[in-house]
């Protein structure tokens, strides 16, 4: 074998390969998986007598889901508000594609203004974490999971 | 029938003014009330609606679940560490049954 | 070992193409192969996805594995001419034998069956006596089933293999497929650590399992974090895993990587059954992580990829190859990395005579696994993203018992195993693809709009451009019905053109449709007076009935849009 051959062989073998990516995930640009604003409205409106037009998109909310849900039917949650617990009244979830989309009220009280748990999702949908503050104002962390029936390993 | 529920405080033995969880397990099934048996008739739901969390015997919380809260719940808290007491939680279904739990804060 | 030596390692395994008689040489004196000096810190042996499979085998990779558009060509969709270009391989060198299907059969000759359970002992032990200082001996999950083996020992077979052979880690995926109860029942037994961040109990939502754990390597410390395949709930029946949660948990990850630093280790390996796209798409996402071993996809790096300071390798799968990777360290990380893929050419390698022995017993306690059934007379492999002869020879089976069946699904399961033209049909083989503790064959009525739903919602799993939401393996097989799959269209746009049974698909009518090894049965209406079969048990009547098995390439998907190929008839 000559040293040409040789180099030929290695250059693959030792200097291996890096990879760069291509592809721009869903979680990059920006778009919510699953948003049904009209099926949310309803629940909304019964549960806190607002619609989604009054809820304020805050960074002091933070909603914390798995990107893609293990199974539909328990999928955790974490809700943490970065808020004073005397401005907190109570926080909510809400599942855009559920049947019936509100899951919890949280009358944090005494409480600090976290919560966590585990949701039914029956589809893929966006999520929502509502914070009802003591001065009546609303405010929404969002989130979106993939719920699938899934493949074979 | 007594709904089964356990609760605890991680970390066991915070200290005075620290942050620690306060998390309730309750067994139960959470019927959404949108399945079907296998004869094709609609489920009743069936489902914890009502936990009230105390302590020393007045409540500080009250967590209000919908049919949606996955099965055999966690209910996860956060409280400051201020003294030692008992949180007592009691729990209730819609068709009445009930659940109670308590756990003692120590401090560290 | 002197640059000699080192020419005719990397020249086996990549650069040259053989002749019979350097074959013959290289067979005869292999030592060359598997002389690696010692070299850095630590070294780690590494086996992921063994399936089983006791006993050499052949094993030929896919044909063709479709990627969304904008993962063509990565890493992880890499096969044939491809996969030799993009990591410079020779075609006919051991290497291409090993990663990719050109020149299959010419090659299986040439370099013989890959695996076997003795041949691995033996590899793992003399490596680590070569390695020259401290080992990790890893395996990357999918150990314990899918084969005769795991089923007559309920996975027994391949715990007693894993004490004897020395592993130290494992992670699960299809372990779990034994029950639950029989994996605790089993840990008992097991010496190997399972370690997994994401494995939890659905009470309080605690780690089951340790993490992690740290081991002294010199001056340094490496910490190995395990992660468990995460939707094994949404893969197989859920009553296997009852009171058990996965999922991907990436914050959880990130804090156990965190913490690990913050306690001064030096480098973290994450033993992952995530597979490549999976495991790739997490070194972007989880700071810290210095070397992931990626299971669960059965891709084979034959050079370590890097993602930014992440390497990743991944090995393989069936027995076919163990990674040995001798890491030098550094403070805070990996200085450099040697990743020697040792074949594990069954002809070649002596075997361990303890392993043997176990291996022996299973199969004399089980004489009908190795009983000629029915002579091959065409390549039989199970790897593909859409279509494969062994899944043929099962859906035809199914057809032969219940003829009134119009659709037939096969699962697209990475595992299985290929026969040459000239081998024999076993139980042992049939089991190698088939063997599942779930393998009853369900009939069942489908309306033809779930029909297509459910072939777009698998489509969705499999060709999602974003890797973490991919699930599952390859796209489940059909039989009787044809369509035209379009790779990059969205949820819903995928499947053209279905037809069943040459006519055109209705969406109102009902399908009475066959399928095993899933869930689909529960889509639709169950047909009375069925008791369900175990699949394999049909696949040997019908070869017994055919006498002989001569199944070319039937492919019912057209692909336009890639050059989807297969490899001929003959």
């Amino acid at each position: 074998m000559d040293r040409r051959l040789f180099l030929k062989a290695s250059v693959g073998v030792v200097a291996g390969a890096l990879l760069v990516p291509k592809w721009i995930p869903a979680w990059a640009q920006g778009g919510l998986e699953g948003e049904d604003v009209a099926k949310l409205e309803p629940a909304l409106q019964k549960v806190l007598g607002k619609g989604f037009k009054d809820l304020v998109p805050s960074d002091s909310v933070k909603l914390t889901m798995p990107t893609i849900a293990e199974s539909g039917a328990n999928v955790p949650f974490e809700i943490a508000v970065n808020l004073p617990k005397e401005q907190v009244k109570a926080i909510h979830l809400f599942v855009d594609k559920n049947p019936s989309p509100h899951v919890v009220k949280v009358e944090t009280g005494q409480a600090m203004p976290a919560y966590a748990s585990r949701t039914r999702m029956a589809e893929t949908s966006a999520v929502r974490a509502v914070v009802e503050t003591q001065d009546g104002k609303l405010l929404m962390a969002s989130s979106s999971t993939r719920v699938t029936v899934g493949g074979c390993g | 029938m007594a709904i089964r529920v356990l609760a605890r405080i991680t970390p066991p033995k915070p200290k005075a003014g620290d942050v620690f969880k306060l998390q309730v397990v309750a067994q139960h099934p959470m019927e959404p009330g949108t399945r079907k048996d296998e004869q094709g008739n609609l489920i009743p739901a069936h489902y914890i609606d009502q936990v009230d969390v105390y302590f020393e015997g007045q409540k500080v919380s009250a967590i209000l679940p919908e049919p949606g809260v996955s099965a055999n719940p966690l209910f996860g808290l956060e409280f400051q560490a201020g003294q030692a007491g008992t949180f007592n939680i009691k729990l209730k279904d819609n068709k009445g049954d009930t659940g109670e739990a308590s756990v003692k804060l120590e401090l560290a | 070992m002197t640059r000699r030596e080192l020419i005719g390692f990397l020249a086996a395994l990549g650069g040259l193409a053989f002749s019979r008689r350097a074959v013959a040489q290289l067979l005869e004196n292999p030592g060359s192969l598997y002389a690696l000096p010692p070299y850095g810190d630590l070294t780690l042996l590494y086996l992921t996805d063994l399936h089983g499979q006791l006993r050499p085998h052949y094993y030929m990779e896919p044909p063709n594995l479709l990627a969304p558009q904008p993962l063509l060509g990565q890493p992880g969709y890499l096969t044939g001419e491809d996969f030799l270009r993009y990591y410079g391989v020779k075609p006919g060198s051991l290497m291409a034998y090993l990663g990719s299907y050109v020149d299959f059969k010419t090659l299986a000759d040439r370099f013989g069956a890959i695996g076997g359970a003795p041949q691995i002992t033996q590899l793992i032990r003399t490596q680590k006596e070569a390695a020259g200082g401290p080992v990790l001996v890893l395996d990357g999950g999918d150990d314990w089933t899918n084969s005769g083996p795991s089923l007559r020992t309920q996975g027994e077979a391949l715990v007693d293999w894993m004490n004897l052979t020395g592993f130290q880690h494992m992670v699960y995926h299809w372990e779990y497929t034994l029950g639950r109860a029989r994996v605790e029942q089993l840990e008992k037994k097991l010496k190997a650590q399972v370690l997994s961040y994401n494995t939890t109990d659905d009470s309080f939502g605690d780690p089951v399992y340790p993490t992690h754990a740290v081991y002294p390597a010199g001056k340094y410390s490496v910490g190995v974090i395990g992660l468990t395949y995460p939707y094994i709930k949404v893969s197989h029946p859920e009553e296997f895993t009852e009171g058990l949660s996965f999922g991907l948990k990436e914050q959880d990850l990130q804090k156990t990587v965190d913490q690990l630093r913050s306690t001064g280790v030096d480098a973290l390996i994450l033993l992952s059954h995530g597979g490549l796209p999976l495991d790739t798409a997490l070194a972007r996402r989880i700071r810290g992580i210095d070397l992931i071993l990626s299971g669960h996809t059965h891709d084979l790096t034959p050079v370590r990829l890097q993602v930014g300071k992440t390497f990743v390798v991944a090995g393989g799968s069936g027995g076919k190859v163990v990674a040995r990777i001798d890491l030098a360290l550094r403070r805070g990380g990996i200085e450099d990395l040697r990743l020697n893929l040792l074949p594990v050419l069954s002809r070649a390698l002596p075997e361990d005579p303890k392993a043997k022995a176990l291996v022996d017993q299973v199969y004399r306690s089980n004489p009908d696994l190795l009983e000629p059934i029915a002579p091959v007379e065409s390549l039989l492999y199970k790897r593909d993203t859409l279509y494969s002869t062994l899944d043929e020879l099962a859906c035809r089976a199914i057809e032969a018992r219940y003829p009134e069946v119009e659709v037939v699904f096969s699962p697209g399961t990475r595992w299985g195993t290929t026969l040459l033209p000239g081998e024999s049909l076993t139980l042992d083989r049939i089991l190698a693809y088939t063997g599942f503790t779930y393998p009853e064959v369900y009939l069942f009525k489908l309306r033809g709009e779930r029909l297509k739903g459910l072939l777009e919602d698998v489509a969705s799993n499999v060709f999602t451009p974003d890797p973490f939401y991919q699930q599952g393996g390859d796209m489940s097989r059909t039989y009787g019905l044809t369509y035209t799959l379009n790779v990059d269209a969205p949820l819903g746009g995928r499947i053209q053109n279905l037809e069943v049974r040459g006519r055109s698909w209705d969406p109102n009518r009902e399908y009475l449709v066959a399928a095993y090894g899933g869930r689909l049965q529960r889509l639709g209406v169950g047909v009375d007076q069925h008791t369900p079969r175990p699949v394999h048990e049909l696949i040997v009547e019908y070869a017994k009935k055919e006498g002989r098995l001569n199944l070319p390439p039937r492919p019912n998907v057209q692909v336009p849009d890639r050059d989807y190929r297969l490899p001929g008839g003959a």
